[in-house]
Formats: C-alpha cells, sequence, structure tokens
C-alpha cells in the first residue's frame, strides 16, 4: 500500500505545475457560470476542465522521460497504474466539491436561481425542490462526467502515449454530446411525462449524487482494469 | 545456488528479445560483486536493450536475469532496492529543483540517507535552489548520480552516461564512480561506446555486437586475447584471411583484428601490436556480426 501512496505523491509532483493551472479554470468557470446567469455551468465547466489538469501527469511525465523515472524506482506496474487512477480519483472529488461550491457562489453572484438556464429564460427552479434537484444532479453528473473522461482518456495515453492522443481528451466530451442527442432523437422527451420521476428525485434528491458517484467509479474501475492490462505488457 | 552466482551482482543467462528489425541473441554475461563493467558496442547493438531487460522496462522472450541471486521479475522491489540507475538523459520534471528530486524520490527507497543526498549535492557543487532544466548537462548527470547513490544500492546501471559530457566532466564522473566502488561492496555496469572511459576504470569489459556477445571477462584479458596484425600483400595466406576480423586491404598492405592463439604459425613478417578497446569494437563491426 505504502508504494501506492507513495505514487499518488509522485504523480502530484509530476503534475504539480498543471495543478497551478487549477484555481484559474476554476475562476474562468465561476465568471462564465456568473455572466451567463447559469450556475450549473460553472459545475460542469469546473469538472471538465479538470480533466485537462488529471492528463498534465501524462503530460509532464513524457515531457521529462518520466517513464524511466517510473521504471527504476521499486514499483509495480499495477501500482503505477493504480496510483494514477486513484491520484485522478482525488483530483475529480475535489473538482465535484468545488464545483458545488463555485455554483451556489455563482448562483449568488449572478441573483438567480440555480435552475436558471441563461439570462433570458425563466427559471426551472420554480417548483419547490427543483433547484436542489438540479444542483445535485449537475454535481452527480459532473462527477460521473470526470470519471468517464478519464476512462476514456488514460488507457489511450497509457497505449499510445500523451503526444500522439491529447486530442482525444475531448472525446469524452464529444461522446456525452452525440449520446445526448441520439437519445433525445430515439425518445422525444417532449412527449414524455417525467413528473412523477422528477418528484421521485426531489423526494430523494440524495439518491443524484449517489448515482453518479457509483457511475463514476464504475467507469473508473473498467477503465483501470484495461490500463493495467495495457501497461503491464507494455515496453518503457 | 552456486558461490558464484552468489557473490556476481548481475549475471545474465541466455538473455534473449525479438524485435521486428533486431535481435538480442543468447546474451550472458555476469558482473562479480565490487567490480566495474563496461557494457560496449556500437549504437543500435543492444545495449540499452539488454539494460531495460535487466529494469524489467522490456520483457524478455527467453532466458534469465539475476541480480545479487534474485530473479530481477520475480523480486522485482527487492532488486530494485539494490539498483541504481544513470540514464543517459535526465527523467526527473524539469520544473523541479534538488529539494523537490528528494521528496519525490526517498519515499521509495528502505536506506534512503538524505545526508549522504545532502553531501553528495554539496560535493558536487550542485546548486540546491536551481531548477533541472537549468542546469547543464554535466550537472544533470551529477544529480542523478547524486539520486543514484543516496539510496545504498549496491549496483550502480549508467546507460551511455558520458554522452554529450565535455573531457572534463566525463573525468569527474568517472573519479566519482571509482570513489563509489572503493569500499569494494559495491558493483558498477557501464554501457558506453566511449571506450577510452573504459580503459581508465573497467575491470571486466562485455562487447556486444548486433545483438551477439563477442566477448565477456577481464579487460586485462581482451587486451590480451586479441592483436592487431598488419602485413603485406605476399604475407596473406588463406587460413590467415579468414581469422582475421574486420579485415581491409589497401595497396600498401592489409591490416586487422585476429585473435592471439590465430598467430601460432602465422609469417613472422606480420607486425602484431596490442589493440584498444575502441580498435577491436571498430573491427568486430566492420565484420558485421560474422566473427
Amino acid at each position: 500500500m505504502t508504494t501506492v501512496v507513495g505514487a499518488i505523491r509522485l504523480d502530484y509532483l509530476s503534475g504539480r505545475s498543471y495543478l497551478r493551472l487549477y484555481p484559474l479554470f476554476f475562476l474562468l468557470a465561476l465568471l462564465v457560470g456568473t455572466v451567463a446567469k447559469m450556475p450549473v455551468f460553472t459545475i460542469l465547466l469546473v469538472v471538465i476542465l479538470g480533466v485537462f489538469i488529471a492528463g498534465g501527469v501524462f503530460a509532464n511525465q513524457e515531457k521529462n522521460h518520466g517513464e524511466r523515472l517510473y521504471g527504476t524506482l521499486p514499483l509495480r506496474r499495477r501500482d503505477i497504474v493504480l496510483g494514477r487512477y486513484l491520484y485522478a480519483l482525488i483530483l475529480g472529488t475535489i473538482a465535484s466539491v468545488i464545483a458545488w461550491a463555485f455554483g451556489l457562489l455563482a448562483s449568488r453572484l449572478a441573483g438567480v436561481d440555480m435552475g436558471q438556464l441563461g439570462p433570458r429564460r425563466s427559471s426551472l427552479g420554480g417548483t419547490p425542490g427543483l433547484n436542489s434537484l438540479i444542483m445535485w444532479f449537475a454535481i452527480g453528473a459532473a462527477f460521473a462526467y470526470f470519471c468517464f473522461a478519464v476512462a476514456i482518456a488514460f488507457p489511450i495515453y497509457y497505449q499510445f502515449g500523451f503526444a500522439r492522443s491529447y486530442m482525444f481528451t475531448m472525446l469524452p466530451l464529444y461522446l456525452v454530446f452525440l449520446l445526448g442527442v441520439l437519445i433525445t432523437r430515439a425518445i422525444n422527451p417532449g412527449s414524455l411525462d417525467v413528473t412523477d420521476t422528477i418528484q421521485f428525485f426531489i423526494d430523494h434528491v440524495y439518491l443524484l449524487p449517489i448515482i453518479g458517484v457509483v457511475l463514476g467509479l464504475l467507469f473508473w474501475a473498467v477503465s483501470w482494469t484495461i490500463a493495467h492490462r495495457i501497461y503491464v505488457h507494455k515496453e518503457i | 545456488m552456486s558461490d558464484a552466482a552468489m557473490n556476481d551482482a548481475l549475471e545474465v543467462i541466455g538473455l534473449r528479445k525479438r524485435y521486428r528489425d533486431f535481435r538480442l541473441d543468447s546474451v550472458s554475461f555476469s558482473l562479480p560483486a565490487g567490480y566495474i563493467m563496461g557494457f560496449v558496442g556500437q549504437n543500435g547493438a543492444g545495449k540499452t536493450t539488454t539494460i531495460r531487460c535487466i529494469l524489467n522496462m522490456a520483457v524478455p522472450d527467453g532466458g534469465e536475469i539475476k541480480v545479487f541471486g534474485l530473479d530481477n521479475r520475480a523480486d522485482e522491489l527487492a532488486v530494485k532496492q539494490e539498483v541504481a540507475v544513470v540514464f543517459d538523459e535526465i527523467f526527473f520534471v524539469d520544473s523541479w529543483r534538488a529539494s523537490d528530486v528528494q521528496n519525490a524520490i526517498q519515499g521509495f527507497y528502505t536506506r534512503w540517507d538524505r545526508a549522504r543526498f545532502a553531501r553528495y549535492l554539496s560535493d558536487f557543487d550542485l546548486p540546491p535552489d536551481k531548477r533541472v532544466r537549468e542546469l547543464s548537462r554535466g550537472m544533470k548527470m551529477k544529480l542523478m548520480l547524486a539520486v543514484a547513490m543516496s539510496h545504498g544500492a549496491k549496483l550502480l546501471i549508467l546507460d551511455e552516461p558520458t554522452s554529450g559530457l565535455d573531457p572534463v566532466a566525463r573525468g569527474e564522473l568517472l573519479d566519482i564512480l571509482r570513489d563509489y566502488i572503493a569500499d569494494g561492496t559495491k558493483s558498477v555496469f557501464f554501457s558506453t561506446h566511449i571506450t577510452s572511459d573504459l580503459e581508465r576504470i573497467a575491470d571486466y569489459i562485455t562487447l556486444i555486437d548486433a545483438g551477439h556477445i563477442f566477448y565477456t571477462g577481464t579487460k586485462d584479458g581482451l587486451l590480451e586475447h586479441f592483436r592487431i596484425v598488419k602485413g603485406s600483400a605476399v604475407d596473406l595466406t588463406e587460413p590467415l584471411r579468414r581469422a582475421i576480423i574486420g579485415f581491409s586491404q589497401a595497396s600498401t598492405g592489409f591490416t586487422g583484428l585476429i585473435r592471439t592463439d590465430d598467430l601460432r604459425g602465422a609469417p613472422a613478417a606480420l607486425v602484431t601490436e596490442a589493440p584498444t578497446i575502441d580498435e577491436i569494437l571498430i573491427h568486430i563491426s566492420k565484420d558485421g556480426g560474422r566473427s
């Protein structure tokens, strides 16, 4: 276990130059959400930008022959991969907590409900409890997205290297967008009566972050298994 | 396990590794504990591949590698506690300072010695507040050596550490290595194609050419084992021609490398002289691995 902790620490120190960008990204997300009067956007943006930071450790590793460093240390390959994934998970958790806080802050600064989706639209948060539901949905979705993005990008980085595949950092976002379009077309949301579902989640709002976390951890675990298999056989 | 194997810092037995355009073919050698071995070959001969296999950074197709009697794969963590590595390129994050390097590395080693690291920084005149990217090539090499020698490793592996260094920095590095093994318990495995370095410090030499081991043994044995032979065209017999490694002929005569044993019965008019390691390397390379 101590070697895994060491690997997480080494990843932190390797990617520290990218971590310094984090506050800047957070402030940018706060600004965008406030000006656009869309606090939910702040929540999502904090996490989306956070994915870039998590990939920074691969970028720095490649730039500085870091694979050789990891290869010479008393570290098993599985510990290196687990350390990297735990490091990403820690970043994702921190990003989600900050996204929640900054979402609320953006809501206060803009003087709008959490359900406000733009300056000229009326808030979706009129129904009692809906503001809370939207916020917790956004937090859960943000965490799940973070894990999904890591789950797609990390095995690709392990297989092909960061420099050759960094464009795939955006791939998860495109996939989510594409999936959203396909589902919307398939089910025609306007024709669905989701009142009961919404009321269920208003009554059980705590389920939303739990679903987000479980879904995120599922993505994380599957991806970690794949990345481990790739890296164990990789020549470094 | 035999006593000899127990006393070997490094033992490579029948190592095989195949790539699309290159293969290591049954590479075997051993380095007794307490000595420096030079691992010599031209670029692309298989030196780095062998080192990567030793460090488990590449998986061999066959063979065995033992470090102080431990299997390099099954006992990887124990082996890597005993091994320190210096590559031709620094592998620390370029924004790190020496203190960051120590913070990042020390937790992995059970015998990391902070006082020793500080002493090496001072002895090597390494400025602790400079970032890695601000260091000269020679200083980067010294920083890697300081790290490598601060965790009580008993086997130091260096892959082309002197390439790109100026003669003064190379001289300093060789002095550091000599001091490092002075207590008789540590060993150095030193890959290079700059053979003049080895003539100064190596006790053992392993020559590799196109993935094959050409010679492994003591440095003195290598130099006694071969001769540079020169002669005129009339002295060149067919058996002699076949025995010469890296044969070349000009209008004035021929020259090449020959095993000392093959000189028996050769014409007395031949001129022979002791080769340098460089000359041996040049001749076996010319021979294209046929020898």
